[in-house]
């Protein structure tokens, strides 16, 4: 009966042919190391995200009066309100942990080689877009933080020339930021990005499928493949990935609980103690930080004297990541195979991009600005010797099977 | 160097001057050696050397290919060894003895509990998405019960409060209009409230805990409407022999002085009585004393 009723379906409307083909026989690289379940773990938190994201919009209030009261209503008054407040927030944190984790693994690993460029380029476009979400979603509670926080983000756009202050008020809508400014934000913030991101990760996704995913060796596995055109180094989706993804999920839960029951606030890095407070627009907390995940781009922006350069500057920091796949020359796509260039390169990024994230969130120092200039220095070199680094090196070898 | 004399042969390694050999084989030794691609490094940089051991694997792949494999020749076996390539089958039957049939009673089992505690899980992690849509502490603030003196009222008066957003009436019965209740039984469909789950039965005939004053919720039973408050025993244009009572005017529910349903209208059910209690003349809507 069941089988009969799917197969009336599926004849108008292909739904087991795509979930096989998507999902349960879609064929993946038999041997991959933990880096690769971050797309999973990211995909899950996504899906928390908008769950709690809908729950927190029925008892909020957009207002200017009414944002932060309505906050502590959630936390205080709503039964279990709390709850899925610091599932939210932690999740934000824990979405860009991810995705962070899950770009570097796309660095490690070649993820943007050729033909998987485009699988890059809307990764890096979700990445974006991630930003913008955080940055509106950080404003909706209309704490002390969020005010000034948004103050320093919007006056940004105040650096651009000519179009500046006119853009800064446009943007608001307000001569500061005001009930107008949240319940924009907060439409785009609920509704239009979150849209847009559903429709990347979708692209992400197709994209994906149609080049097939990677592996630690850089290996094609599509050379080897039976006579059905299965790829000889590759299981089904299911049940070989998603079991063994299980365990993995149910680590990174517990990690998640852990942090929401114990430390929501993270220690000031995932919710800021300013923002405990209500915005008043007439007095500045004493420091001013981004929320950790926008730190490292934070202090490129700190590190160049004039507001246009910073902003030039904290842009192209994430242009860049868009043309990775033509800056890297390489005849290998894994670090295994690279030569020894490329890893010092890639150690030597990691270093500049961790530091760029503490100085970030630190009371600038004379220290702290030299070294804000070396780190954004290595950051780009990073990225601009690629071409030179990647072509020159002598690589290794690299397998012909899985 | 012709291409015959390389062939199968190719360089690899770190510095690319390893010799390895390379070939697809049949699947019949795919089967044996488990694998259809052998590729195995002859360990030298020597293509002499190399094309002696490229022979020697090739004529122990050609034997492996051709004879019985339990049959085969040592030298060939020692060959292949050498070069880490094993024969899978020999070893495949000792071990055939012991089921590799997966033991289906253990794998119910342990799907079931799987499936068991991601239930739970499931179960728990609903949670506060149910119980955010319950009232919050403010709105129970807010739905607690009401105080009203209803001493100031008159006889014969009624008066409305809210509870819970919903109206409430309150009524004071003269001694007339309550001994005139048992005149309208007849026309009542359930005089005795036996098919509601009524508070205070049998109590008084006003159906609350006071002789004199009748507490009921204003909601229509039918479709929440509220009804309105006729006490005058006169012809009606819903009923030519009214004796007094609540109209509703949505879809034309009769109940009578205490709330009670006219047989034959929309309301299935008489008027409710919501948990009351007094204290001299203060009555308490919402709570039980």
């Amino acid at each position: 009966m069941v089988t009969k009723v799917l197969n009336w379906i599926n004849y108008r409307l292909p739904i087991i042919n795509t979930f096989e083909r998507h999902l349960s026989k879609h064929p993946v690289p038999k041997k991959v190391n933990f880096w690769y379940l971050f797309g999973a773990l990211a995909s899950i938190v996504l899906i928390l995200q908008i769950v709690t994201g809908i729950w927190l919009m029925m008892p909020y209030s957009n207002t200017e009066e009414g944002a932060f009261a309505s906050i502590e209503y959630i936390m205080r008054d709503v039964d279990y309100g709390w709850i899925i407040r610091y599932m939210h927030t932690t999740g934000a944190s824990m979405f860009f942990a991810i995705v962070y984790l899950h770009m570097f693994r796309g660095l490690l690993y070649g993820s943007y080689k050729k033909p998987k460029e485009l699988v890059w380029i809307f990764g890096c476009t979700i990445y974006l877009v991630m930003m913008a979400e955080g940055f509106l979603g950080y404003v909706l509670p209309y704490g002390q933080m969020s005010y000034w926080g948004a103050q320093v983000i919007i006056s940004l756009f105040g650096a651009i020339p000519y179009i500046g202050e006119s853009l800064e008020v446009w943007v608001r809508g307000d001569y500061y930021i005001s009930g107008i400014t949240i319940s924009r934000f907060f439409a785009l913030h609920v509704v239009a990005l979150p849209l847009i991101l559903i429709a990347l990760v979708f692209l992400h996704l197709v994209a994906l499928h149609e080049v097939g995913a990677g592996n630690p060796e850089g290996v094609d596995i599509e050379e080897y493949i039976d006579d059905d055109g299965v790829p000889l180094d590759s299981v089904p989706f299911f049940p070989y990935k998603v079991l063994s993804a299980m365990p993995a999920i149910g680590v990174f839960g517990l990690v998640f609980c852990v942090i929401m029951f114990f430390f929501p606030e993270g220690g000031g890095y995932f919710l800021e103690l300013a923002n405990f407070e209500e915005a008043n627009p007439l007095v500045t907390p004493e420091h001013i930080a981004p929320v950790w995940y926008y730190s490292p781009f934070y202090t490129m922006l700190r590190a160049v004297p004039d507001p246009l350069g910073g902003l030039i500057v904290m842009a192209a920091a994430v242009a860049i990541l868009f043309v990775v796949p033509w800056l890297d020359r390489s005849n290998v796509a894994s670090i295994r195979y690279k030569g020894i260039l490329s890893k010092i390169a890639i150690v030597l990024f990691i270093v500049s991009f961790v530091t760029l994230g503490y100085l970030g969130t630190v009371t600038v120092t004379e220290t702290g600005k030299i070294m804000s200039v070396i780190c954004t220095l290595m950051y780009f070199a990073f990225f601009l010797l690629m071409p030179i680094y990647t072509s020159i090196e002598k690589t290794y070898e690299v397998p012909d099977r899985l | 160097m012709t291409e015959t004399t390389e062939k199968y042969l190719t360089l690899r390694g770190a510095n690319n001057d390893i010799y390895f050999f390379q070939k697809r084989v049949s699947e019949k030794v795919a089967d044996v050696i488990g694998t259809s691609f052998v590729k195995t490094s002859l360990r030298t940089k020597d293509l002499n050397k190399a094309i002696s051991s490229r022979d020697e694997l090739v004529d122990a792949l050609n034997e492996l290919e051709n004879s019985d494999i339990l049959n085969i020749n040592d030298h060939f076996r020692n060959t292949l060894d050498s070069f880490g390539i094993s024969i899978l089958k020999e070893n495949g039957h000792k071990e055939s003895e012991v089921s590799n049939e997966p033991d289906q009673g253990r794998r119910k089992i342990l799907i079931g509990l799987t499936a068991g505690f991601a239930a739970a899980g499931v179960a728990f992690a609903a949670t506060p998405f149910v119980t955010t849509w319950n009232p919050s502490a403010r709105a129970k603030a807010i739905g607690s019960a009401v105080k009203v003196d209803v001493s100031k009222m008159m006889v014969g008066q009624q008066i409305q409060v809210s509870w819970r957003k919903q109206p409430i009436l309150i009524i004071r019965h003269s001694p007339s209009s309550l001994s005139g209740l048992t005149s309208v039984i007849s026309k009542l469909a359930d005089p005795n409230s036996d098919s509601i789950d009524e508070p205070y039965k049998n109590i008084n005939a006003t159906r609350s805990l006071s002789s004199e004053y009748s507490v009921l919720s204003g909601v229509c039973t039918h479709l929440g409407c509220s009804p309105k408050y006729y006490p005058e025993v006169e012809p009606k244009p819903w009923d030519s022999s009214w004796e007094g009572g609540f109209f509703c005017p949505c879809h034309g529910s009769m109940f009578d002085l205490v709330g009670r349903v006219y047989k034959g209208v929309p309301a299935p059910t008489n008027l409710t009585v919501p948990p009351h209690f007094f204290e001299g003349s203060i009555l308490t809507i919402g709570e039980e004393a």
